[in-house]
């Protein structure tokens, strides 16, 4: 009976998928460009500080279990804050630093397309040269063809 | 020019947000009051500063990988002992991962009040780096600041005038 059981146990367990194959469609080494470091505030794949290797030890460890990125990246913000993340969420106060950059950059631009706009306007404005003289056209013309 | 004004802005207020630390205003001089925070403790629940008031705390800010850590962590331990029930003891763990700082915690046997930051205690309080302590006197007033590792000497002296003649 128990040699049974545990056989119907091991059966179960072989044919369960494996936690590890059931959500970890992420990359530890991505999610590592996504991090930061908390001590050094550097990207976490470009530290090397204690903690950074703790944390990219527990990256490893929690794909392996089958964690989603999301489930991680939660796991970290718990512990460290919010600003654990490289890229701050968009909601929030946090939603100015994407939409500050993009307001920069079309205000740049509008103020680059007026700047372009006037100065072709001013160019517009200018008086075309005076036309030549018929008698000095000919002049010109004879002393090009003597040169010729 | 809506823009512009947002980002002088952000960078006057981080310019005030760094002045006004805990910790600049004891380098000034200042006895500034304690700012209360509510934080999870390590062994589950939740603790806030302002339950120690009428008795002086030591608030000692660590964590797992820090070496200087290792060392303050009998001293601190065996100043909790001393002082029970005349001083508090609170250990803030801060920038590391929760199951190192528990780990840490059984290893040094540290039975004080633990608790977990995730920065914003951290930044209030100014502090540059692992470990540093404060003293907050009966009456919630900052009164030291000990950036670095502390020694058992230089905390009982800083004790002294609110423990009278507590001997080992």
């Amino acid at each position: 009976m128990r040699g049974g059981l545990a056989l119907a146990v091991l059966g179960v367990a072989l044919l369960a998928p494996s936690p590890a194959s059931a959500d970890a469609t992420w990359s530890p080494s991505d999610l590592q460009t996504q991090l930061m470091c908390p001590t050094c505030h550097q990207r976490l794949d470009q530290s090397d500080s204690a903690v950074a290797q703790r944390m990219k030890a527990l990256i490893l460890q929690w794909h392996d279990q089958g964690l989603s990125e999301q489930q991680v990246k939660d796991r970290f913000v718990t512990m460290f804050g919010p600003e654990v993340l490289a890229a701050p969420p968009p909601h929030g106060f946090d939603l100015l630093a994407w939409l500050v950059p993009g307001l920069v950059l079309v205000g740049g631009a509008a103020v680059a397309g007026g700047l372009a706009l006037a100065w072709a306007r001013r160019r517009g404005g200018e008086p075309d040269a005076p036309p030549l003289d018929p008698a000095m056209e000919r002049r010109i013309d004879a002393e090009l063809d003597a040169f010729e | 020019m809506t823009v512009l004004v947002l980002l002088v802005g952000l960078f006057a207020k981080g310019l005030i947000d760094n002045a006004t630390t805990v910790s600049a205003l004891v380098a000034d001089g200042k006895h500034p009051a304690a700012p209360n925070f509510t934080l999870d403790r390590l062994d589950g629940g939740r603790y806030s500063l302002a339950s120690a008031e009428g008795r002086p705390v030591i608030l000692n800010f660590w964590a797992s990988w820090c070496s200087p850590c290792k060392d303050e962590a009998p001293i601190l331990a065996l100043l909790s002992h001393k002082y029970a029930g005349k001083v508090d003891v609170v250990g803030v763990n801060s920038q590391d991962v929760t199951s190192d700082a528990r780990e840490f915690a059984q290893r040094y046997g540290l039975d004080f009040t633990l608790v977990h930051d995730t920065g914003s205690v951290y930044r209030h309080w100014g502090l540059t780096g692992l470990p540093e302590t404060f003293l907050i006197d009966p009456r919630g007033r900052v009164v030291r600041h000990f950036p670095g590792e502390i020694s058992a000497s230089e905390l009982e002296q800083a004790l002294k005038p609110y423990v009278g003649g507590v001997t080992s």
